[in-house]
This record gives structure tokens, sequence and C-alpha cells, in this order.
């Protein structure tokens, strides 16, 4: 009867050693932005998975647009894509505290910094991350910072992050001014109706 | 010896005699005879690291297949709804950059012209005769062609748009940076 023993005892460890693997996904908890959300003068909350992002996908697949043909093609593989942006009403209304949560998640096995940008104009500070399992990339996040704003994007399932940035303000996505100083601020080039 | 001692005890045989006097001693003895003792059931105990890996393979195995179910239940999670909140001031300019693409995806405006009295009608009529091509070329820029789409479809699509438009937002920060712009 001991041979079974050891049998269990193997299975066991490898079952322990598998739940760890699966645990780790691309996915970025944002339940403890609490304080974020209090704070701030306006929230944005996205999130779009599951049956929502399908049918955006296919959507996507049926506008009969040379841009929009290629978002399709950028985000075929995607899984979920969840957006959080927190406006404050003034400067450092905010602690950093509140976003260490985030970035310690980012700090796990699997997430690579890839950019990291810092400017004193605005206090900016922007860091991208990806997450790659083998040769497939598995998510990006990406934590921007800045006096008045801040800003969380994960997107789970590999992406074209080049032709997202390239892509930004054509077509129907808009180039985004949520929150610039006006003082440099540009009129923006977005095709509004 | 003579056969018939050793057989009935009959006669007798000095040399047997003797030999059972000596054998005497080993011989049963009924009233003596106790019974025998209980058998005692030896139960075999499993050891405690037989039990303790017994229970923890099931516990693993039962965190294993929740951790299984739980990965594939979220992977096939139902949607949560895109929500906008403001607090105080409502002035996202995220809210009213979405609102335009909800008109890309109806029809274009000249097609659904609605005119009160039978000159305007008829004027309308003329014009959407006279300049069709350039209307409709307009409202193919403005708006792509896209077949019937529903309600939920619009949904999904307008929330994708905001979505990536924020993302694209965000990695052009980077982009910008890097080129020195």
């Amino acid at each position: 009867m001991r041979l079974p023993i050891k049998y269990l005892l193997l299975v066991t460890m490898l079952l322990l050693a598998a739940i760890p693997t699966l645990a780790q996904d691309a996915h970025i908890r944002f339940d403890r932005l609490d304080q974020l959300e209090t704070k701030a003068r306006d929230v944005v909350e996205v999130n779009i998975d599951g049956k929502l992002l399908d049918l955006a996908k296919r959507v996507t697949a049926k506008v009969n647009n040379p841009d929009s043909k290629k978002v399709a093609l950028a985000i075929s593989g995607l899984k979920g894509i969840y957006v959080r942006v927190y406006n404050f009403q003034n400067e450092s209304e905010y602690d950093m505290a509140d976003i260490d949560d985030i970035r310690n998640q980012l700090q796990a096995p699997g997430w690579e910094r890839i950019a990291n940008v810092r400017s004193k104009r605005n206090n900016q500070k922007v860091d991208v991350f990806t997450m790659f399992t083998g040769d497939m990339m598995s998510g990006v996040a990406v934590v921007v910072s800045e006096a008045k704003s801040v800003a969380f994007v994960n997107v789970i399932g590999p992406i074209d992050i080049d032709l997202l940035a390239e892509l930004s303000g054509k077509m129907n996505i808009p180039r985004l001014e949520i929150e610039k100083d006006p003082s440099t601020t540009s009129k923006p080039k977005d095709e509004k109706e | 010896m003579k056969e018939d001692y050793l057989w009935d005890k009959t006669g007798s045989d000095p040399a047997i005699e003797r030999l059972e006097n000596t054998l005497r001693v080993f011989s049963f003895d009924e009233s003596s005879r106790q019974t025998p003792a209980p058998a005692i059931e030896v139960v075999e105990k499993p050891s405690f690291f037989r039990l303790l890996s017994v229970g923890f393979a099931a516990a693993a195995a039962c965190i294993a297949i929740a951790m299984i179910s739980w990965t594939l239940s979220n992977q096939f999670e139902g949607v949560e709804d895109a929500a906008v909140v403001d607090h105080g001031q409502a002035t996202t300019s995220v809210a009213d950059v979405a609102v335009p693409v909800e008109p890309a995806l109806t029809k274009p405006d000249s097609a659904v012209m609605e005119v009160s009295s039978g000159a305007k009608r008829h004027k309308a009529i003329r014009k959407r005769a006279i300049r069709p091509v350039a209307i409709t070329a307009k409202a193919n820029r403005r708006k792509p062609d896209v077949e019937k789409l529903s309600k939920e479809e619009i949904y999904a699509y307008n929330r994708l748009v905001l979505a990536l438009s924020i993302t694209g937002d965000k990695l052009n920060l980077v982009r910008e940076k890097i080129k020195g712009e």
C-alpha cells in the first residue's frame, strides 16, 4: 500500500504547481480603486468582454471602411478590454498609494514593462506593460498618471499596439483629449458629425 | 514385545509399562483444559501520514477544479455595462465624442428628410434628384456603409470604439514622446 501514497503525493504536488499557472492571467483587477472614484470629478469606465466583444467584433468587420477593416484585424484575437479614466478637479488630488495596487499587480511575474515615459509637464507618467504566453501576446496594460487625471487600460489578448495608436484619430476612432493643459491644446482633427 | 498389551492392554509388558510411566507427565489432562484465548482482531489503523496525504490530494484536486471552472467562467462571462459616471460638472468629452459614432451607423440624413408642405417636399425631392451623387458621397464619407444593425450591435460597437479610442490615445502619448513631439 506504500506505492499509491507516493503517487498521491506526486499528483498533489503537480496539481499545486498547476494552480499558479491557472491563476496567472492578464486581467488587472480594478476592484480597489474606490478611493479614486470618490475623489474624481468624473469617471469613465468601460468593460468589454465576452459576448459584447464578440458582437462588437462582428459589427466592426461589417463596417465597409478600410480603417475599420484594419481595426477588425487588429482586434481579432482580443478577449477583453477594460478602461478606467479618472479626472480630478485640482492637481494632486489623488494619492499615489491609490495607484500602487495596480502597479503592484503589474509587478507580478509575466508582466514586462516595455515603455516608460516621464514628463515634468503635467507631472505625467506613462507606463506600458505587456504579458506574453510563449510567443503570443496575452495582455497589454497602460497606466497613465498626470496632475489631474489617472487612466488605466487593460487589454487581454493579442492586439496590434502600433496599429491602434496609428488609427487613433481616424475613422470613427476620434482622437480624445480628455484632459490637457488649455495653453497647449490644439483643435482635434477628428471627424465630428 | 507383546502386541496384545499395546492393542487392548491385556497382559503385561514391563518395557511398555515403563515407557508409559515415563511419558505420563505429558499426557492430556482434560480437567485442566482451558478455553482458548479469544481471537484478537488486529485492526490496521491507517497511519497519520497516509490520511494526511489522501486529504491533501483531495483538497488540491478540489482547488484545481474550482480554479479551472472559475477561469473558464470568467472567459465566458456576460458583459458589464459600460458606464460613464459624472460627478458634478459632467463635461467629459468622451461622451460627446462617442455620440457621433451612432449616427454613422444609421441611415444618412438625406434619405429621411421630412417636409411638411407640398412645395417644400417638391423642392426637397428636386434637390435629391439633382444632387444625389454629392449627397451620397458625403454621406458615405461621414457614415460607413453598414447593413442593418440592431440596437445591441450599435451599443457594442460604440463601446468598443470608445475603449479603443481611449487606448489609442494613451498609446499615442508614448508614441509622441518617443518621436519627440
